[in-house]
């Protein structure tokens, strides 16, 4: 049975109606933690162990240290011939909880590993980044990279990956730059270590 | 009788039965490589190694070849047998590839299996030192071989002597050099060539029809039957429906014989086993054509039959039931049949019914499965008496030529594809001597293209029915999905058609319909569908055929 709960309306009184003790109260919060960060700033200056102020960055240009065990976008591996790794074993598709890998396998026959993935997709947008698709994989064929976060787009297919992009080599290009949507700003992940390393 | 002791459990066997049938009468399992009770024994792997006690006296035995006799006991669980196992798995281990990621018996395979549970984990064996054989050979039309994954238990080799008679494969070289390959000159190509894949323990021999298509653990497994022929081969259908992105069309995986000792024992011929693809064929009829004005809305299936409902009630009306030929099929199953009885012949009164014609297909008849008559109810059209038509000395083929002549208002066809059954001309002047074509069909077709009202009918896998095979078993099939677009069975277009022409067919599900017809027919007489069970049910009537073992008069001799 549902039950149902009835809730009154909030009446205001006149004084309430005017906003202003409303107003007060957020301008009094704003300037709390403003003038809070600003004493913490200078506390840090002369050298007092305050808390570590908090901090904008100008994102894109400037970006945000990521931690060394951040795990992102997928990527497939090479065989030093250049042929992926992957054997289309469907393991990676049979793990996955949110069923969003989906692997046709075909038949090589030109002397090399017989299976090959003839397609291989990631819907990113039902992907939770669990990382159990990389632990499945007995080829080490699939990887989540670290070192960026920006996984951005304007339309909903370009969070489906397929095989040849995930084949490029993804770990100096940022998911926006491979677009070509963003240029001039290189972050090589090296730099992202160093960087996280020294935070 | 023999009563022995199988782990601490007291089992009677009948005499002659060896350990591992007889632990299987306990759900024991004894692990095998080269062991199939549909082949001769050889003892070969010695994994089904197990300690028999008898008098007293301790010994290790193969269980395959062991018959059991009376006050044995048996050990297939200790500390002694877990190491023999793992001994003979080290051993096949040695040199095989582990190539499990690509194998497409991996999740199905002995190997795997037996090794999770008995297996030496760690390998003694440096990679380098492997013994690198040939892979992904063609060794036939259907069947690949990996002769790296082969573990030499000579089932396949067996299955070529002894079965089929036609000895395509053996073994050659000794030791490490040992081989399975094609016998010289010969390639694997006889009519149940299918089977090696089913034989095999392991994945050296795989099918290039289910070739890299689906992993195992992805499929579901319906018990069903063939409806090829007339023998009604008791099938698994692997489908998967899920993952649509693979191959579209593409929803029955592959089929799979299941045991039945008097049909078709553990075989199927290669003709069934990839017959199946014409359930999902580019040409199924997806919905119902009518070449009447359809006021330029979809047409409903339920439309078009209340078209040709009114199409026959007024030819009958005007003309008399004389004036209405129906072409019926034998591939159509009991609960059709019957309803089309009825429905034509009982209420109707219509007289122009028949089931079997000239131009229907005929099989290669051999001495195993195969069976000339293609229609796999042909049996059950008898019995349910859809064959009145004509008398002495005529037959379907008359009832065809009287078509073609015009002597029927309207002709309802079944199935068949008539444009393909005559001469361009006679099909012409079929046409246009016949004022209304009505045609049931699931496939498009020549008929289906001049027809004047089409309806789409669901296939074997979309379901559920009973045939009746040549023995007079009733056997079931099931229905693993729903049937292509807007196509329904059979049965229910005679329901439909019922209900609009005014006569009372009250079934809700075919289980009804096929419960209802032992009220009518003395052979079908307390059969329901609940005791046709998954090995069928004989007629009334008819006895049991007498057991006889599928094999070729003329085997090999033993491997």
């Amino acid at each position: 049975m549902i039950t149902v709960r009835q809730v009154r309306e909030v009446k205001l009184s006149a004084w309430q109606n005017t906003y202003y003790p409303e107003l007060w109260r957020g301008m009094f919060i704003t300037s709390k933690h403003f003038f809070q960060n600003f004493g913490r700033f200078i506390g840090r200056a002369v050298g007092l162990k305050v808390k570590r102020p908090l901090v904008t960055f100008q994102y894109p240009e400037e970006r945000r240290p990521i931690a060394p065990r951040w795990r992102g976008r997928h990527r497939l591996m090479l065989r030093p011939d250049g042929a992926p790794r992957c054997v289309a074993c469907m393991m990676c598709e049979t793990a996955c909880p949110d069923k969003c890998i989906y692997i046709t396998a075909g038949e090589a026959l030109d002397g090399r590993i017989e299976k090959y993935p003839v397609a291989f997709e990631i819907d990113l947008l039902r992907c939770c980044f669990c990382g159990l698709c990389v632990e499945a994989c007995p080829e080490d064929a699939i990887r989540m990279d670290s070192g960026y976060i920006d996984l951005g787009g304007y339309s909903r297919a370009e969070f489906y990956l397929d095989r040849d992009y995930l084949l490029k080599d993804s770990a100096l290009t940022t998911h926006s730059q491979f677009r070509g949507e963003l240029d001039g700003v290189v972050v090589t992940r090296v730099d992202l270590l160093a960087q996280a390393k020294h935070h | 009788m023999p009563l022995l002791e199988i782990d601490g459990k007291p089992v009677e066997t009948p005499a002659g039965m060896n350990l591992i049938e007889a632990a299987r009468l306990l759900n024991v399992e004894i692990p095998h490589y080269c062991y199939h009770a549909g082949l001769t024994v050889v003892g070969s792997c010695r994994m089904c190694q197990v300690e028999v006690e008898i008098s007293g006296r301790k010994s290790i035995a193969i269980a395959c070849n062991t018959k059991a006799a009376d006050g044995m006991k048996i050990t297939t669980r200790s500390e002694v047998v877990h190491k023999l196992r793992q001994s003979v798995l080290e051993f096949y281990l040695q040199h095989h590839p582990l190539d499990c990621p690509i194998c497409d018996d991996a999740g199905e395979c002995d190997l795997q299996n037996y090794y999770m549970e008995h297996g030496l984990h760690d390998s003694r064996m440096p990679l380098a030192e492997k013994k690198h054989k040939h892979k992904v050979m063609d060794v036939g039309p259907n069947i690949v071989l990996d002769s790296e994954r082969c573990v030499l238990c000579t089932r396949c080799v067996r299955f070529c002597r002894e079965i089929t008679g036609t000895g395509e494969l053996g073994v050659f070289g000794h030791g490490r050099d040992a081989e399975l390959l094609n016998v010289p000159g010969k390639i694997l190509d006889n009519d149940y060539a299918g089977n090696v894949v089913d034989v095999c323990p392991v994945g050296a021999l795989t099918d290039k029809d289910f070739r890299f298509k689906r992993r195992v653990w992805y499929m579901k497994r319906t018990a069903s039957i063939c409806t090829g022929c007339s023998r009604g081969c008791n099938i698994f259908v692997d489908w998967e429906t899920d993952r649509r992105y693979k191959d579209p069309q593409r929803r029955i995986q592959r089929l799979k014989p299941r045991y039945n000792r008097l049909v078709n024992e553990w075989w199927m011929c290669d003709q069934g086993r990839y017959g199946y693809h014409s359930v999902d064929e580019a040409n199924r009829l997806l919905s119902p054509k009518t070449k009447s004005q359809s006021n330029g809305h979809a047409l409903s299936v339920d439309e078009v039959i209340t078209k040709i409902a009114a199409r026959v009630e007024s030819a009958i009306e005007k003309q008399g039931p004389g004036s209405v030929a129906v072409i019926a099929s034998a591939s159509s199953s009991n609960e059709d049949l019957f309803l089309l009885n009825r429905l034509f012949i009982d209420k109707l009164k219509v007289q122009n019914i028949d089931v079997t014609f000239g131009f229907e297909a005929k099989g290669k008849e051999d001495e195993l499965l195969k069976k000339s008559d293609l229609a796999p109810n042909r049996r059950g059209a008898l019995e349910l008496q859809v064959k009145p038509w004509g008398g002495e000395g005529q037959g379907g083929d008359d009832l065809i030529a009287a078509a073609i002549e015009g002597e029927f208002e309207v002709v309802i066809v079944v199935r068949h594809d008539l444009s393909t059954a005559m001469s361009e001309k006679d099909f012409a002047k079929l046409r246009r001597n016949t004022g209304y074509i009505a045609y049931l069909s699931s496939h498009e077709n020549g008929l289906t293209e001049v027809a004047d009202d089409v309806v789409p009918i669901a296939m074997w896998a979309e379901r559920e029915a009973t045939y009746t095979n040549f023995q007079g078993r009733v056997q079931k099939t099931a229905r693993p999905f729903d049937p292509a677009g807007l196509a329904i069975p059979e049965w229910e277009v005679w329901k439909k058609f019922g209900e609009i022409a005014g006569v009372e067919l009250n079934f809700s599900d075919v289980r009804d319909v096929f419960n209802a017809i032992g009220m009518h027919f003395e052979s079908f007489k307390g059969i329901n569908w609940e005791s046709v069970g998954s090995g069928g049910r004989m007629l009334n009537g008819t006895p049991e055929p007498t057991y006889k073992r599928i094999q070729t008069s003329t085997p090999l001799t033993a491997y």
